[in-house]
């Protein structure tokens, strides 16, 4: 028998995964195809589109082929196979992104320009973003207010009160009544975590285009708007979180009762289709931002920089000073690890989960 | 010319306060720079820059970026950026704040008696070699008026 939980949570988490990997082509910018640079994308036209389509089924097929893995598997009860579920998804769909990569080189073949770049044209905004500074406080005032709630609950929460839920929505670890017990998801899980998206949110504000690509007035401002909106999406995936966590709190604080438990995964699975929206509405760097301005054609003439990026996925220039760029293939931003600084940054980024994970079991024993 | 899309913008929606957020989401400058062209690039730096001031498009105080930033926007050496941001600040069309901030210095702060013999020398070597070359007088006047048109076309909306 599936509970309730299993399915809210890591079937449409298959799915939707499935989904946005299909979609990928169709949310960057249509000169970049399967992570490379065809800048004459319309004459080849017919074949483009029915690889974009084609792509879709495959990673469209192969989720769905995994969920119903996924149902057979859980219901002979080998909860093992689950955990590598996701993992082999993640595997598939970029096998899938491979094979139209290499279809998408036969196709571009003789057609790479490899002609010497002569101009260099920026465009350099005003300001590195579009937000109201107010903005950036929303998760830390929600926070605030939440701590507050179970603050004066504090007094009425039980002595010992679960602490865990396993898959089946039936607690499976206790604690003990103390301030360390009560706060342990708002204080010493939500603040970390905050804290985390506004370095995320410091970094964004310094993105800019890689060297190579030019920075026309158009291409500048969409990546602006795209930084601005991405930054706004992030408080709004924090603020989720937050309430998340306060969710989870309201349960072990006995304020939910243990039937609804499934609640808690409801706030989460709401990102999943805002990821899809927002990457529908902005594209990759925005490029979908400012139709009305006409580029350039001058100062838009772009180098051929497949080489810069290993698999059109893996970004190395040791030109460009930039440690975040906008991702190729996929959205958002990926390292520059032709930057010994992406190096540090990539290792902080992997510690802060670790670390948070041994803080809690340190807590917790 | 850059400010096509206020233009439009502003001319179409004159009392919307929504053009006037979006001119003020456009707002920036642009920097192109001729890899071929025998000038070094640092002087060609400065001459953008003293372009788009000259023209109001950078105006007193507007933060430029560091000399960091800009060579990593560029993808140039970020000496030659620092080169022609000391040139600046030397001839005061740029200068650093406490927080070590690039900011647009005053216009009318630089018309010392020093800078105006190195303009007539220049304006007189330019001059020189124009008639030189053949061109008539009416046709160095026109042209100047056409570049100085051109600058101050950029000024605001006209």
């Amino acid at each position: 028998m599936i509970s309730l939980l299993i399915l809210l949570s890591i079937i449409p988490a298959t799915l939707f995964i499935g989904i946005i990997f299909g979609l990928i082509p169709y949310f960057i910018n249509p000169e970049l195809i399967f992570g490379l640079r065809v800048p004459d994308y319309e004459s080849l036209e017919p074949e483009i589109s029915k690889m974009k389509r084609e792509n879709f089924v495959y990673d469209l097929a192969i989720s769905i082929f995994l969920v119903i893995l996924f149902i057979v598997t859980y219901t002979y009860n080998q909860l093992i196979l689950i955990e590598f579920i996701p993992l082999l998804e993640i595997f598939l769909m970029i096998a899938v992104y491979f094979y139209f990569r290499s279809k998408t080189r036969k196709l571009k073949g003789k057609n790479i320009s490899s002609e010497q770049q002569h101009k260099i044209s920026a465009f350099i905004p005003a300001k590195s973003t579009n937000l109201n500074s107010v903005w950036y406080l929303i998760p830390w005032i929600e926070l605030i207010i939440f701590i507050i709630v179970g603050a004066l609950y504090y007094p009425n929460i039980p002595s010992t009160f679960a602490t865990h839920y396993g898959a089946n929505g039936k607690p499976d670890a206790y604690a003990t009544k103390s301030i360390f017990s009560v706060f342990t998801l708002l204080v010493f899980i939500a603040i970390p975590l905050t804290v985390f998206f506004d370095v995320i949110i410091f970094a964004i504000r310094r993105v800019r285009s890689n060297v190579n690509v030019s920075t026309s007035k158009k291409a500048s401002l969409q990546l602006k708007g795209f930084n601005s909106k991405l930054i706004l999406f992030i408080i709004l995936v924090n603020t989720i979180i937050t309430f998340t966590m306060f969710l989870g709190s309201l349960l072990t604080w006995g304020i939910i009762p243990n039937a609804y438990s499934f609640v808690v995964v409801l706030p989460p699975i709401l990102i999943l289709p805002l990821v899809l929206i927002f990457s529908a509405k902005i594209g990759q760097g925005g490029w979908k931002l400012y139709p009305n301005i006409k580029v350039d054609k001058e100062s838009d003439t772009i180098r051929n920089d497949d080489n810069e990026w290993a698999g059109g996925l893996v970004y190395h220039n040791r030109k460009d000073s930039s440690i975040f760029v906008p991702k190729r293939y996929g959205v958002g931003y990926t390292l520059n690890f032709g930057n010994k600084w992406s190096f540090v940054i990539l290792g902080i980024i992997l510690a802060v989960p670790i670390i948070t994970i041994i803080f809690i079991v340190i807590l917790h024993s | 010319m850059s400010e096509f899309a206020r233009k439009d913008f502003i001319g179409q929606n004159k009392k919307n306060e929504g053009a006037k957020r979006m001119h003020k989401e456009i707002e920036g400058f642009a920097i192109t720079i001729d890899l071929a062209s025998s000038e070094p690039i640092y002087r060609q730096i400065m001459n953008n820059i003293i372009e788009n001031i000259a023209s109001g498009i950078l105006e007193e105080n507007d933060k430029l970026p560091s000399s960091r930033e800009l060579s990593g926007i560029l993808g140039i050496n970020y000496h030659t950026v620092n080169k022609a941001y000391s040139y600046l600040e030397q001839e005061k069309y740029i200068y650093m704040d406490r927080r070590k901030r690039v900011l647009v210095g005053r216009i009318t702060n630089k018309s010392d008696n020093n800078l105006d013999v190195v303009w007539e020398t220049q304006m007189r070597n330019l001059l020189s070699e124009s008639i030189s070359k053949g061109f008539s007088i009416i046709q160095i006047k026109n042209r100047i008026d056409q570049i100085l048109d051109d600058i101050l076309g950029k000024r605001g909306f006209n």
